[in-house]
Order: structure tokens, then C-alpha cells, then sequence
């Protein structure tokens, strides 16, 4: 650049562009030294009065349970100087023993969500005319008072029966106080959840007389079966089942366990399956219908106490349903089905050792219940029933209410039947289906309380909001499944100005008076209410003389102390007997789905990430990859390429969908592992008011869905037939991954059973080197990834999320793929002979030992240490990013921006890590920070470190435990006998980086 | 710059110039940076010179240390258990001073705080930048003597930094020691 001056005899004169470069090089360091100025001198707060449970600078963690399905895992949550920083599984919790799912790694972003209520609130009309009005703030006593007055009044008036209070599904104590609550103010109660498997329930009543939902074991069983259910991502107890299987899929005696899952739509579990069989939707029935007729026909039934009469009537009452007949109804072959009844029952193998389960929500339509009377038959002939489908105990769903009951709610919420509502973390206003119009319904409610946390399409219109504690914050159990009872902690004082609802339950009874509070304590919070049912507890089973350690016989406070620090108290359940209910055979099943006019049937799946919609505010679950179509922050529909091409669209395209009951627009993206002729929609998105992170984004499938329950289950139907139109408008989806294929590269590997168990395995050859060889004196810290346990669920990912501090960066920055994720998960698909092989590689760094960044960093900012790892030295990286591009693994991340973490957010962040600033690469340090906990712990204790004192975020919540961290240098750890395992190799290891992760190839079946 | 001489000399003058203005600037923010090692400007001239003013209570080490035979560990609690060795809290002091010598003009102030449940806002003498994670637990448990670090406190009527705490001081320490020199073990 020039510039022209004015010299002193005004004749304009030219600075060479070269010399003011000179003048500006020398005088800029001198300014922008001149513009330090030394740091003003910090001040260093003591507390008043320190709190007992708290040394700064170390962490306390509190036993508690999860609470963001009615699963009720039992979790820990790590605090640090009173804020939760973390949560896991808690390893004594019988269900996740240690696991946790990516929603419960969430869960912190519940309780720190910037847009949650900060106290309550009450509706004024601002302008009489148009009736407009705000949810105003308000003192607690004010709003408290203002709802027992309301309750008060339509009580005098003799309408209590016009009180209706909803809240999700609750167990244990919570579930007793509303229930006496309800009672003695004379309301109604319904517990809504939008995944109620009443389908099951109904089932069961019609198979068994039993109203309940049983435990279902994946362990054993050396075939399992699903028709369509995800049990590996919302189908139930995903962690216990997750954990479950993984430990029954393990290759034993050169035998490895069957999967087969049956479904339109590739679920993940269904990704995982060894078989995925692609069947009509609604034809669940139908398949195991046909299935019971063969074992039945070929004598092959294996439960034992069954009179020949039942057995003929089994034959009878499934007579119609031959392999060939329904072959066409299903879209599977009868070859197929036969091989599959005959597996299943096979009596080599004996009763009790296969398990078909059924009820996804995606496959939920007009016969849902009957399909699953079918499936609960074919249990029952193979002999599972009492084996691996277990009635006693019975799981929490059991006592959901049903979509039905909603239903009538809402009915009778529109012909102002209703006088008052609570509506307690609930969010029908979004979830119900749109031609239910809920919302409508609640403005005919003369008054609404809402005692919801968040602020959301239900909650912002009530009459006056009394915000309640999030589970992280409050007292309370759960009992998910009968005789496990989780003992729920607040972990911290809460956030915000918040109540706990036991509490505002108890003193609105109070204030209400006797009549309504007889039967609940006179004095006492929510934690005395909870104490004394504990202590009823205690009582009811010592005196049933459970044997040894089973029995508490302490004082209650020890009793009390223990259940705290273990996360609870775990009695087992006896094992009922059942029986087929004498009436079931009498009538008739009808199994055939029934047909709609339209072009397409459209079928609506739960999501791993955001369940039912609740999920959607959390940015790590916007921001981690859906596992199978790898996209972020939206929503979509799907279809195959074939649909794809009849409908006339391209990927992208936005795709305006009708059904009978609405119509959205949502952006197509082609999956080829759907049916032709059926398109999907993910469940969770599209909410209208659900905070910065939830709002405004995607589309909500509710709209399109009937709002008739389905007869039998009074359960919903989440199948529909669809129109499809492509629109002048493109709009592409945000996706991690856009193509699944390796292109030869061998990076997912995998090896068939047969070649495994004859041996035929080849180690990788070692390489040559011409760089000395690092020396690892004391450590050699190393990682195994066994990718046949690996089921893709993300769980991994957003714990180190939440370990690491690693920021989110939003839909627009994903779209560049900008992601800061230090791990991921990549997805491969293989075909062989129309058989999909799909292989989830969890990919982080690998900590080289012979790194190609290691070499190219000017400044020697990322290096090996003598316990091998690949170090990253934050303040000394100047951002020359050259490490990033040598990278062959793709792992490192430049912080290119300067993320925020909006408040309250930050006090999630975890103060044993830095984080990053803008100008600094970064990547998996395989939580240096738990290494260095781990080795101080040992000297601590003047040890030395054993296997199982240092794990790293990701492999500490694996639900499926497929990820192993651990000393090389000790030839007894696991990871070192891992790292011989005859499955073992290294992702390119051909490039000779030498990696610390050793990865485990996938077991396939059949022929790789 | 104009144009003031002709072609080299030109640049060699500016060069200079420029040179110097950095120099000048440079210098003086050298002399500003080792200012901070002590943490009072006022107190650049002198290792030891001690300014009562910058702490709202003017505690003295050497009486509590010295004359009253305290040791450091009463009062930084968590120093063999914890990353930071902790300032004590208000009511650790309160514990003595509502009985003793709590009619003094300072124990009197100690003792509003105290009442007033305000924790008292230390001036902090001893800091190290946010990309240092330094552990007390571990430095105390290997026996290094507080007065290693902290100096003779015992003899200090007000708390100063006497000693650099700059990487290459603990860096010595580290290897006369044959503890580890790994960047990683305080750089993550």
C-alpha cells in the first residue's frame, strides 16, 4: 500500500510500499507491547462457614438416579465446589451398572438450560381488547396462594371432580403423594407419557391376565428376535438392555448368540442385528403369527405343563396364517419364516433361550395389540415365558396411563368439563397428534398450572407457572422395575428459584385443610414424606425374611445412610408364574394391517437423542450426530431411492406430506434401508417453544398422525398413509457423514465367526522403523474398541462432551463441519449378497507412537510423552494447524471461534479441564486429567495403579462396555490382553502410525 | 514518514528510528513485567518490602506463625488434600477471635465480616496463570516445605511473593528433585 504525503514544499510525495511495511513492522510490536498493562491483582475468596461435603479442588459425588425416561438408571453425579459437573451410571445400580445413555450424560443440559423458568410466573391480561397477556414473574407465596385459592373455590363449588392433575410416568414416593394428593382434593389424575407400550400391557391382559409389562432378558437368549423394537435406543430400559445383550453377544466356544431384528426401517438396534429383515409395516403380527404355526405344526413347541388340547387350539387359532399365506402380506419369504420358527425353538437348544420382543413405537398401528398377543404367543410356545420373558418383576410401564385416557382428557377439556389443570413436566401441546388440538383445548380450561421446569409449548400457556426442581436437584426414587427401588439425591442446591413439587403438593394440601390433607403428614417437607415411606419400606421387607444381606435389620438411619451411598435400596422380586388366559383362545386376532388410500405409509420413530421431544433443548443432543443418518440440529423424512424416484424428488428436496389428519413440509433424504413405498420421520423436532436450541427447528410428525387410539391398548397409532408432493425447494439437510462406504480402505474390519473360530485370523504384520522407538519406563497408556460390541449409540460421545469441555458450535457452523467433537462415531455400511453389514468405529485420537503431528508442530506443542500419549500443549500452540492436516484419523480440532457457553451453562464445565480459547487445537487427550486423578490416587494409597483406577469418560458410560482403557505396560491389564486378541488391528495401521487404540473386528455370522 | 534523505540512508533512519521507539517500549515493559513478580508496583525497589494497605485486614503471619506457634496447615486446611491449599474461612478465624482479642480495631473488622456472613475479599499474593495447574496435594505430600514456595511467611508481617514462581524456577526444583519435567503433567 501507499500512501500519499504532502512534502514541505507541497509537492505530494510516495512512501515505497516496502518502507512503511519496515516503519509499521518496527513500531506495531512496540505498540502493542505499550498496550500491556500488568494484570490487576486477583482476589482469593474464603468461604464464611465451609460446607461439610465440600474440599475445594476435589470432587464429591452424590448416588442418585436418572430421570430422563422412566428407565431409572441409577447414576452418579460428580460435583465440584456444589455444582454438578458430570454425571455416570452407578456401577451398584442393577439396571445400567455403570452405563449411561447419551440423554442421561444430557441431563446436565436440563438442569443448566439457559431458558428454563427462573421462578414462578403468572398470566395478566395486558390489553383487555385483544386479549393479549404475559406470563409475568411472581413471589412464590403469592403464586402458592393464588393456587389453593383457585383449588379452594372450585371445590366450594362442588366441582372437584373437574380437577385434573397429569404427570409423567412417576414410581415410588412422588407417585404415593399425588395419588393421596388427587385423592383428598377430590381431582382426577393421569400419568401421560407419549411412549406408553400400551400395546404390551393390553397384550399381556389378553395373553396372560396380567396388566403389566415384564422384564425381558437379552443376555441369554441364543436367538433374539424384534419385531421392530429399539431396545438398544427408547424401547423401555435401553442401558440394561444394551448391556444385557452385549454380554450375551459375546462369541463363546466359537459361537456367537443370533440377532435378528424385523422391521420397514433400519433401526439402530436394528443396524446391529446380524439379519435385518425388511417387512411391511403393521405385519409384526402377521410374521409371528406364521412363525407359532410352524412350531406349533412341527411339533416343535418347548414349554413345558401344556396339555395337547392347548397346543391343537394354538394350531387352530393361528390356522390362517401359513408361512406361504402371509409371505405376500409381510414382504418376507415363507423359506425365511420357516428358518426362523425353527431356530427360534429349537430343541437342541431347549426351552427358554430365545426371546422375541415386539411394541417399537415405529411399528405401533392398528394392531399393535394383537400383533403383540402374537408375539407374546411365540414366547410362549418356545418356552421363554417364567425363562426370559419374566413376569414378577414387572416393569414401572405398567402403570402408564394410556394415549386413550389423554385423549378423553383433552375431550373433556374442550367441552369445559375442566375447571382447573396441573400440568406437571408434561408437553401434550407438542406431543399429542395435531388433531387432537390440545393447545385449543387448554384455552378452554378456565385455569392452568403449569409446575414444568422449562418453558415450552404446553407450559407457556398456562394461567401460572410454579417452576419445579429438575432430577439433578431433588430428593425422590423410582422404582422402574418391582423391587428396585433408586434412591434419588439433589446433587446441588438448586439452580434457580425453583420448588420441589412433592412440596408444593403437601403444603397446598395443607393450606387446602384437613379434609384434603388428612391423610398426609401434618409437618414435614418432601424429604421427610420421602424418609418415612423408606422407612415403611425397611418394615415391609424385613418382614418378609429375605435371606442374609437381602434383610435390613439396621436402625433406619443406617438403613437410610447405605440406600444414599449405594443410590438405593435392590430387593429381588420373585418370579411369578403365568398362564394363558383361558379366554384369549376364543377369540379372534386380527393381524392384517389395514390399508389407506394414499401413496405411501408413513411410519414415525422414537429418536435416540431426543426420545419423545423432550431431548430437543439439549445442544449436545442437536449437535451429535443421529447414528445412522449422521445429521445434526434438524429433521427430516425419509426414503429410499427407489420411493425417492416415484415421488419425483431429490435428496433435499422439501417434500410436502398429507395425511388425513395435516399436512408439513419436511427436506427427503434418501435412505436405502427402508422399504420402498414406506417413508419415516424422526419424532422430537419441530417445537414451536422449547428455548434457543429446541425452537424453530425441523418439523413436528404429531401433525400428521390420527388421533384415534387404537382400540384394544387404547394406545396411539404412529403409522399413517401418506401423500407426498416434492416442492419447488431445496433445502439440505446438515450431515456429518454423507456417503457410509469405506472404499476399500479397511478401516471398520470385520471377520466372520468361521474363520475366527478356525483360526484363519491374522494379526497385523509388524512394521519396520526407522525412528528410535519411544521408551515408556513406567505407563503405557493404551485403548481397545471392540467394534462387535459397538453399537453406535453415541452414549461415548457426549460424555466426552461433557468431560472435556468441548463447546457445541450451532446448525450453521455443523453445516460447514466445523464439529468440535475430540470423538465420533463413523458409520460403514458393506453389502454382501443384499445383506447390509453396518460397523460403528468409534474414532478419537490414537495417541501414535509414531505420530505424523507430532513432527510438523513448530513450536513443539504437541509431542509423546513417556506414558504415551500424544500431548497437546494448549498455551504453547500458535494455531499453524500443519498437525491437524498431517492427521491421517481426522481427529484434531482447531478452535477457529471463540465459543460461548451461555450462563448457566458454564457451571457445567468441567474445572479439571481447560477451555480452549480461540487460535488452539485440540483433540482427545484420553482424559488426561482421570489419568493423573487415577495416579495420584495410587500414590496416595502408596500403590501402585491397578487396572480399573483410571477411565476415561467414553469408556466409563459405554452402555454396551465396548470400550477398554488401561496400562500396556501391564501384561495382566485387560487392554493389553485386548491388544493379542486374535481380532486385534489398527486402524491404518499400514500407514505405520502405531497407534495406542487397538481395535476389535466385528464378528459377523455369515461371510464378510 | 517523509521522505526527509534519499534512497539507503532513508531506510537505515527510519529503521532506527523505529527500532528504538521499540526498544524504549520494549524495555520498559520488561522492567513493568518483573514488576509483577512482585506483586506491588509500589514495592519494585524491594524483595521484602511488605505494604500493609492492599489487604482489607492487616493479618500478620509472623504473630499467628511465630508468636502464637500456628502451623500452616491449620488455617490452609487443604493443602496435603486438595489442589489448593485454601485461605481460611471466616469462621476458622471467628473460632479464636470472638474470644480473643476482640475488642482490637482489626479483630473488630474481622469480626463484622463475620457477622455479616461477607466472606473477606483477600488480595491474593501468590498466583500463577490460568494454563498452570499447580497441585498443592501433591507438592505437600512429596515434602516440600511451604517456606520452599511461600518463603520465611513466619517472619512477614504482611503476605509478599519472595520468590519468582516462574516456570523455569519450578523447572529446577523439578529436576534437582527427579521429578517429572513432562509438559503435560501441569500444562492440560
Amino acid at each position: 500500500m501507499t500512501e500519499n504525503l504532502t512534502s514541505s514544499d507541497g509537492l505530494t510525495e510516495t512512501v515505497g510500499r516496502r518502507t512503511f511495511l519496515k516503519l509499521v513492522g518496527g513500531a506495531a510490536p512496540a505498540a502493542a507491547v505499550a498496550a500491556c498493562s500488568p494484570v490487576s491483582p486477583e482476589q482469593i475468596i474464603p468461604y464464611v462457614i465451609p460446607p461439610e461435603d465440600v474440599i475445594p479442588g476435589v470432587a464429591t459425588w452424590y448416588a442418585s438416579v436418572c430421570g430422563e425416561c422412566p428407565a431409572g438408571c441409577g447414576t452418579l453425579i460428580r460435583t465440584r465446589e456444589g455444582r454438578a459437573v458430570k454425571v455416570e451410571g452407578n456401577p451398584e445400580h442393577p439396571i445400567n451398572r455403570g452405563s449411561l445413555c447419551i440423554r442421561g450424560q444430557a441431563s446436565l443440559q436440563g438442569l443448566y438450560n439457559p431458558d428454563r423458568f427462573t421462578g414462578p410466573q403468572q398470566r395478566r391480561t395486558t390489553n383487555q381488547a385483544t386479549n393479549h397477556s404475559v406470563l409475568e414473574p411472581v413471589e412464590w407465596d403469592e403464586a402458592e396462594q393464588e393456587f389453593v385459592n383457585r383449588i379452594q373455590a372450585i371445590r366450594e363449588s362442588g366441582l372437584a371432580k373437574q380437577i385434573a392433575i397429569v404427570t409423567p410416568l412417576t414410581t415410588g414416593s412422588l407417585a404415593t403423594l399425588v395419588k393421596t394428593w388427587a385423592e383428598g382434593v377430590g381431582a382426577r389424575h393421569l400419568t401421560y407419557e407419549p411412549f406408553a407400550y400400551e400395546a404390551i400391557r393390553a397384550a399381556n391382559r389378553i395373553t396372560f391376565d396380567r396388566n403389566a409389562v415384564p422384564h425381558h432378558d437379552f443376555a441369554t437368549p441364543r436367538l433374539v428376535m424384534s419385531f421392530g423394537a429399539d431396545f438398544q435406543e427408547t424401547w423401555l430400559s435401553t442401558v440394561g438392555h444394551t448391556r444385557d445383550h452385549s454380554e450375551g453377544r459375546q462369541v463363546q466356544n466359537g459361537q456367537k448368540a443370533r440377532f435378528v431384528q424385523l422391521e420397514p426401517r433400519m433401526s439402530l438396534t436394528g443396524a446391529n442385528a446380524d439379519e435385518w429383515v425388511e417387512i411391511r409395516p403393521g405385519s409384526e403380527g402377521l410374521l409371528a403369527a406364521a412363525m407359532v404355526r410352524t412350531i406349533v405344526s412341527e411339533q416343535r413347541v418347548q414349554v413345558k405343563m401344556i396339555d395337547g388340547d392347548t397346543v391343537s387350539l394354538l394350531g387352530q387359532f393361528f390356522d390362517d396364517y401359513s408361512p406361504e399365506g402371509v409371505s405376500d402380506r409381510t414382504g418376507v419369504s415363507a423359506g425365511r419364516i420357516r428358518e426362523l420358527a425353527r431356530a427360534f425353538s429349537d430343541p437342541n437348544v431347549g426351552p427358554g433361550q430365545s426371546l422375541a420382543v415386539g411394541s417399537g413405537i415405529a411399528t405401533m398401528g392398528d394392531r399393535a395389540t394383537a400383533s403383540q398377543v402374537a408375539i407374546n404367543l411365540l414366547n410362549y410356545v418356545a418356552g421363554n415365558v417364567g425363562a426370559t420373558v419374566v413376569f414378577g418383576p414387572d416393569m414401572n410401564w405398567g402403570e402408564a396411563g394410556t394415549y386413550g385416557e389423554m385423549v378423553e382428557l383433552t375431550r373433556a377439556m374442550r367441552n369445559g368439563e375442566i375447571q382447573l389443570l396441573v400440568l406437571h413436566d408434561v408437553n401434550p401441546a407438542h406431543s399429542m397428534p395435531g388433531e387432537i388440538e390440545f393447545a385449543t383445548a387448554l384455552e378452554a380450561v378456565p385455569f392452568v398450572v403449569s409446575t414444568s421446569s422449562f418453558p415450552d409449548e404446553t407450559s407457556i400457556l398456562a394461567d401460572l407457572v410454579l417452576p419445579t426442581h429438575t432430577p439433578l436437584e431433588r430428593w425422590g426414587d423410582s422404582v422402574p422395575i418391582a423391587g428396585l427401588h433408586g434412591l434419588m439425591q439433589p446433587a446441588m442446591r438448586p439452580v434457580f428459584n425453583t420448588r420441589h413439587f412433592g412440596d408444593i403438593l403437601l403444603d397446598s394440601a395443607r393450606a387446602l385443610g384437613r379434609d384434603v390433607s388428612a391423610d398426609l403428614p401434618r409437618r414435614g417437607e418432601f424429604l421427610d414424606f420421602l424418609k418415612d415411606r423408606w422407612e415403611e419400606l425397611q418394615e415391609a421387607i424385613h418382614s418378609r425374611e429375605p435371606e442374609g444381606d437381602d434383610d435390613p435389620q439396621e436402625d433406619f438411619d443406617d438403613f437410610w445412610a447405605n440406600a444414599q451411598r449405594r443410590g438405593g435400596f435392590f430387593a429381588v422380586v420373585e418370579r411369578g408364574a403365568v398362564s394363558l388366559n383361558p379366554t384369549l383362545l376364543r377369540n379372534n386376532l386380527e393381524l392384517d394391517p389395514a390399508s389407506s388410500d394414499r401413496t405411501f405409509e408413513l411410519i414415525v420413530y422414537p429418536s435416540l437423542h431426543y426420545y419423545d421431544g423432550r431431548g430437543a433443548n439439549r445442544p449436545w443432543l442437536q449437535e451429535i450426530p443421529d447414528p445412522l443418518m449422521k445429521t445434526t440440529w434438524a429433521s427430516w423424512v425419509e426414503a429410499s431411492s427407489q420411493t425417492a424416484r416415484s415421488m419425483n424428488a431429490q435428496e433435499g428436496q422439501l417434500i410436502r406430506l398429507t395425511t388425513d389428519h395435516g399436512t408439513v413440509d419436511a427436506s427427503l433424504l434418501i435412505n436405502n434401508q427402508l422399504r420402498d413405498g414406506v417413508v419415516a420421520m424422526p419424532i422430537g423436532q419441530g417445537h414451536t417453544d422449547y428455548g434457543r436450541y429446541a425452537a424453530g427447528r425441523g418439523v413436528n410428525p404429531m401433525v400428521l398422525l390420527s388421533g384415534d387410539p387404537e382400540l384394544d391398548s387404547g394406545g396411539r397409532r404412529w403409522m399413517v398413509g401418506v401423500d407426498a408432493t416434492p416442492l419447488e425447494v431445496t433445502r439440505r439437510i446438515p450431515q456429518l457423514q454423507k456417503h457410509f462406504d469405506q472404499e476399500d480402505r479397511e478401516i471398520a474390519q470385520a471377520v466372520s465367526l468361521v474363520a475366527l473360530a478356525g483360526g484363519e485370523a491374522i494379526p497385523e504384520a509388524k512394521h519396520f522403523s526407522l525412528s528410535p522407538e519411544h521408551d515408556h519406563p513406567i505407563h503405557h497408556w493404551g485403548m481397545s474398541i471392540d467394534l462387535d460390541s459397538c453399537n453406535g449409540c453415541n452414549a461415548c460421545v457426549a460424555a466426552c462432551y461433557a468431560e472435556n469441555n468441548v463447546p457445541t458450535v450451532g446448525h450453521d457452523r455443523m453445516r460447514q463441519g466445523r464439529t468440535m467433537s475430540w470423538l465420533r462415531i463413523e458409520r460403514f455400511v458393506e453389502t454382501h449378497d443384499g445383506r447390509v453389514d453396518n460397523r460403528f468405529l468409534p474414532m478419537l485420537c490414537q495417541h501414535c507412537d509414531h505420530a505424523p503431528c507430532e513432527t510438523v508442530c513448530p513450536v513443539f506443542a504437541t509431542y509423546h510423552t513417556d506414558e504415551g500419549l500424544n500431548a497437546q500443549i494448549y498455551n504453547r500452540c500458535v494455531g499453524t494447524r500443519y498437525c491437524a492436516n498431517n492427521c491421517p484419523y481426522r481427529v484434531r480440532r482447531f478452535n477457529w471461534f471463540q465459543e460461548e457457553f451461555p450462563e448457566p451453562m458454564h457451571l457445567q464445565l468441567n474445572p479439571d479441564v481447560t477451555t480452549r480459547v480461540a487460535g488452539v487445537m485440540e483433540k482427545c487427550t484420553f482424559c488426561v486429567q482421570r489419568i493423573t486423578d487415577g495416579k495420584g490416587t495410587a500414590k496416595d494409597e502408596n500403590r501402585s495403579v491397578r487396572d480399573d483406577d483410571i477411565t476415561p469418560a467414553c469408556a466409563q458410560t459405554c452402555p454396551a462396555q465396548a470400550i477398554v482403557f488401561g496400562d500396556m505396560n501391564d501384561p495382566e491389564s485387560r487392554v493389553s490382553q485386548l491388544a493379542t486378541d486374535a481380532r486385534a488391528y489398527h486402524v491404518l495401521g499400514e500407514l505405520n502410525t502405531r497407534p495406542a487404540v487397538t481395535y476389535l473386528k466385528k464378528v459377523t455370522q455369515s461371510e464378510v | 514518514m517523509f521522505r526527509l534523505f534519499s534512497g539507503v540512508s532513508q531506510f537505515w533512519i527510519s529503521f532506527g528510528f523505529a527500532g528504538t521507539a521499540f526498544l524504549f517500549v520494549a524495555t520498559s515493559a520488561v522492567e513493568r513485567g518483573n514488576a509483577q513478580e512482585v506483586s506491588q508496583e509500589s514495592a519494585a525497589s524491594s524483595e521484602t518490602t511488605e505494604d500493609h494497605s492492599i489487604q482489607p485486614l492487616d493479618f500478620s503471619h509472623h504473630h499467628h506463625v511465630t508468636e502464637i506457634g500456628l502451623d500452616c496447615q491449620v488455617c490452609h486446611v487443604y493443602a496435603r488434600r486438595s489442589p489448593v491449599a485454601g485461605i481460611p474461612s471466616v469462621q476458622r478465624c471467628a473460632g479464636c477471635h470472638e474470644q480473643v482479642l476482640s475488642d482490637t480495631p482489626e479483630v473488630q473488622k474481622l469480626l463484622e465480616f463475620w457477622e455479616n456472613e461477607v466472606p473477606i475479599p483477600w488480595v491474593r499474593v501468590h498466583d500463577l496463570p490460568d494454563h498452570v495447574r499447580f497441585s498443592h496435594k501433591r507438592h505437600v505430600l512429596g515434602d516440600v516445605s511451604c517456606s520452599e514456595c511461600h518463603g520465611d511467611v513466619g517472619q512477614m508481617t504482611s503476605a509478599v511473593q519472595v520468590e519468582s514462581l516462574s516456570m523455569g524456577w519450578c523447572l529446577n526444583c523439578h529436576q534437582e528433585r527427579q521429578a517429572s519435567r513432562d509438559c503435560l503433567i501441569c500444562h492440560y
